[in-house]
């Protein structure tokens, strides 16, 4: 059980800065997930990590030592390739030993101990008939599971996992998802886990770092990730289907504040204690909504809006409704209840002013939050 | 052969006459120079060619006999030749090997400033190859014999790292190119340092490939004939330079000569039987993505 701290790290490659000033800590046996897009730097940051980049800047503690220097053998971190990188003329047992053996190791098991631990964790990731297998006889399921087992079998200071569930198919997905956590609360292991997957993120991570263009863009747990993100960038991140927006103008009226949205003719008004406008008389927001958080009437209702039904998906056991706005924009929701039959049919959707967010439309920030701001 | 069972008649016919074909083409030579290497004198040089006549092995003898008559023969030492070949291109083929494949390894894996100049210094060690050996064998002699280094294996050997290395770095970079840096990475991160990684993961997995490169580059050396004609001498002549020794102003001993020949290709026939498998898998090694 480890403490990671890292320290404004930057990595350079050249004039492109792929991980810039990134801090964060990961303490004893919790599990930190780096979310975002393809190429946010989640990769290089767990290579600077590893010890397999070297840092421009900054630092990384582990229990306390700086690690910053040191090379990948020395650091004893395991760390999980997102394209496997299994060892092809080794079996799987082979290929999962291999750590226990390293110079490292040396002296700490005997064979027979060896052979036990691997058929302990194959055994934990289901696939012990596999063992005696070159990895070129394994489909990917098995294969990733096999990489798995070569980074579980040893106990290291820190677990660093790229992607490890990515690329297996849905069914699979979804079970291991289940399973990694499982794994992770039984092992107490502090885990440095890299996802562009939000389902991923919020199931799997005591703390999720949402990461843009190699920058922290926001730190906090998966409740405060999803209902009180830091600006558009994770809110579109977090959600299928994202989350809508529509351009308004949010003004006071009376004691209460109302979003104006003029190109589609509607007005939602809210309250709020807090102090959105600062002090301006009107600004000009865009208002998000998940498609989660509206409803549909059949008649019209104070915050509801006028539009048109378009397409209906059935997606297993929900719907994903498509909407026309007078503006000829279009939103998703998602629902429970089959309206196939109002199909092309004017309609009415409410939003509920405590699920909607408002965003900055300059800088993308968040000015409000349904449930409270941060 | 599953394939060729399946043939219709008429189609296994015409594929085994052109089978043959291929085979006597290549074959007749070696055949020729073996019936030679067996023959008489008398019988070598009548008209029209001899297939039936008595066998001999005095050809074979004669090389070895220490005290050889005859004008062209008295200058010859046969074994001498031999054992000079086997150490110039032996150790040249290791030398070769140990430099080429560093350099091999280096040019994939290490960082370029400029990601073009990986292939431009690959391409300028290719292009050793490309120009004649002529324009590099004077320079050479003109440099070896101000030095005084003429007439030495070492010298030799350094020669033929002109044709050695080149072939043995484009040979390996191709086939570490085919190993994955991030099993390389994933080694270092299991807890090995980068030289354990090359011999437990990056060596398996290229040896097949190396061992055909090694093979072709001890036949390049061996077979060499102008390094070692310019820059050779009494004690260093190979075979290659050394047979000429059969042709002289009184007489060509064809017979000793073709059965210097026939004893000269013994390792590379060895060699190429040893590492048949691999050579075979290690051609093809670049093509087949692992």
């Amino acid at each position: 059980m480890y403490r990671l701290e890292v320290k404004n790290i930057t990595k350079k490659y050249g004039k492109l800065t792929a991980v810039n000033n990134l801090s964060f800590n990961c303490e004893e046996g919790e599990t930190v997930v780096l979310l975002g897009p393809t190429g946010a730097g989640k990769t290089t940051t767990l290579r600077c990590l590893s010890g397999l980049e070297t840092l421009t800047e900054g630092e990384i503690f582990l229990d306390g030592n700086n690690i910053s220097l040191l090379p990948p053998n020395k650091r004893e971190v395991a760390m999980f390739f997102e394209n496997y990188a299994l060892y092809p003329h080794f079996t799987v047992r082979e290929n999962m030993a291999y750590p226990l053996k390293s110079p490292n190791m040396k002296g700490q098991f005997t064979e027979k101990e060896i052979a036990q631990r691997v058929e302990e964790v194959a055994e934990l990731l289901q696939i012990p008939e596999l063992l005696e297998r070159k990895v070129d006889q394994l489909s990917g399921g098995q294969k990733q599971r096999t990489a798995l087992g070569r980074t579980l079998v040893r106990k290291p200071k820190v677990f660093l996992l790229d992607e490890p569930i990515a690329h297996l198919d849905a069914v699979l997905r979804h079970r291991m998802r289940g399973e990694m956590k499982r794994i992770f609360q039984e092992l107490k292991c502090t885990v440095v886990y890299v996802t562009h997957d939000y389902k991923e993120a919020l199931s799997i991570g005591d703390k999720i770092l949402v990461i843009k263009k190699g920058e922290l863009v926001q730190l906090g747990n998966s409740e405060d990730i999803w209902t009180r993100m830091k600006d558009i960038f994770v809110a579109k991140m977090i959600g299928d289907p994202p989350m809508n927006f529509l351009q308004g103008i949010l003004k006071k009226e009376g004691e209460n504040y109302l979003v104006d949205l003029p190109k589609i003719k509607s007005k939602i008004t809210f309250d709020s204690k807090e102090e959105i406008l600062n002090g301006e008389k009107e600004i000009e927001v865009l208002m998000g909504v998940r498609p989660t958080d509206i409803s549909i009437l059949h008649e019209k209702k104070p915050n509801s809006l006028s539009c048109q039904l378009s397409v209906v998906e059935p997606i297993s056991s929900n719907y994903e409704v498509t909407l026309s706005l007078p503006d000829k924009n279009t939103f998703k929701i998602k629902t429970k209840k089959n309206y196939e039959k109002y199909l092309d049919q004017d309609v009415w959707v409410r939003i509920d002013p405590a699920k909607m967010y408002l965003f900055n439309p300059q800088d993308g920030e968040a000015i409000y939050h349904g449930k409270g701001n941060l | 052969m599953e394939a060729i069972n399946k043939l219709s008649i008429g189609k296994k016919v015409i594929y085994y006459i052109l089978l043959i074909i291929v085979a006597v083409y290549i074959l007749f030579p070696f055949v020729w120079i073996f019936l030679t290497s067996i023959k008489m004198p008398s019988d070598i040089t009548s008209f029209p060619p001899k297939f039936i006549f008595n066998a001999t092995l005095d050809n074979y003898k004669n090389l070895f006999a220490i005290a050889q008559t005859g004008a062209a023969a008295s200058t010859m030492n046969f074994p001498r030749y031999y054992l000079n070949s086997v150490i110039i291109a032996g150790f040249g083929t290791i030398l070769s090997l140990i430099i080429g494949c560093g350099a091999g390894y280096a040019l994939t894996r290490a960082e370029f400033k400029n990601e073009g100049s990986r292939e431009n210094v690959g391409f300028t060690l290719l292009s050793f190859w490309f120009g004649p050996e002529l324009a590099i064998i004077l320079p050479l002699y003109v440099i070896y014999n101000r030095i005084g280094m003429i007439d030495k294996h070492i010298t030799l050997i350094l020669a033929y790292q002109l044709i050695g290395i080149p072939f043995v770095v484009w040979m390996s970079r191709s086939f570490f190119r085919d190993v994955p840096v991030s099993i390389e990475e994933a080694s270092r991160i299991d807890g090995y340092s980068l030289i354990q990684t090359f011999r437990k993961i990056t060596f398996p997995l290229v040896k097949s490939g190396l061992a055909a490169t090694a093979v072709l580059t001890f036949i390049f050396q061996w077979n060499n004939f102008l390094f070692a004609l310019v820059i050779g001498g009494r004690n260093t002549m190979p075979i290659t330079t050394g047979a000429l020794g059969f042709i002289s102003y009184e007489a060509v001993l064809w017979g000793q000569m073709a059965a210097a020949i026939i004893l000269s290709s013994v390792p590379q026939l060895i060699l190429a039987m040893f590492v048949q498998q691999h050579m075979v898998r290690g051609l093809t090694f670049g093509a087949v993505k692992g």
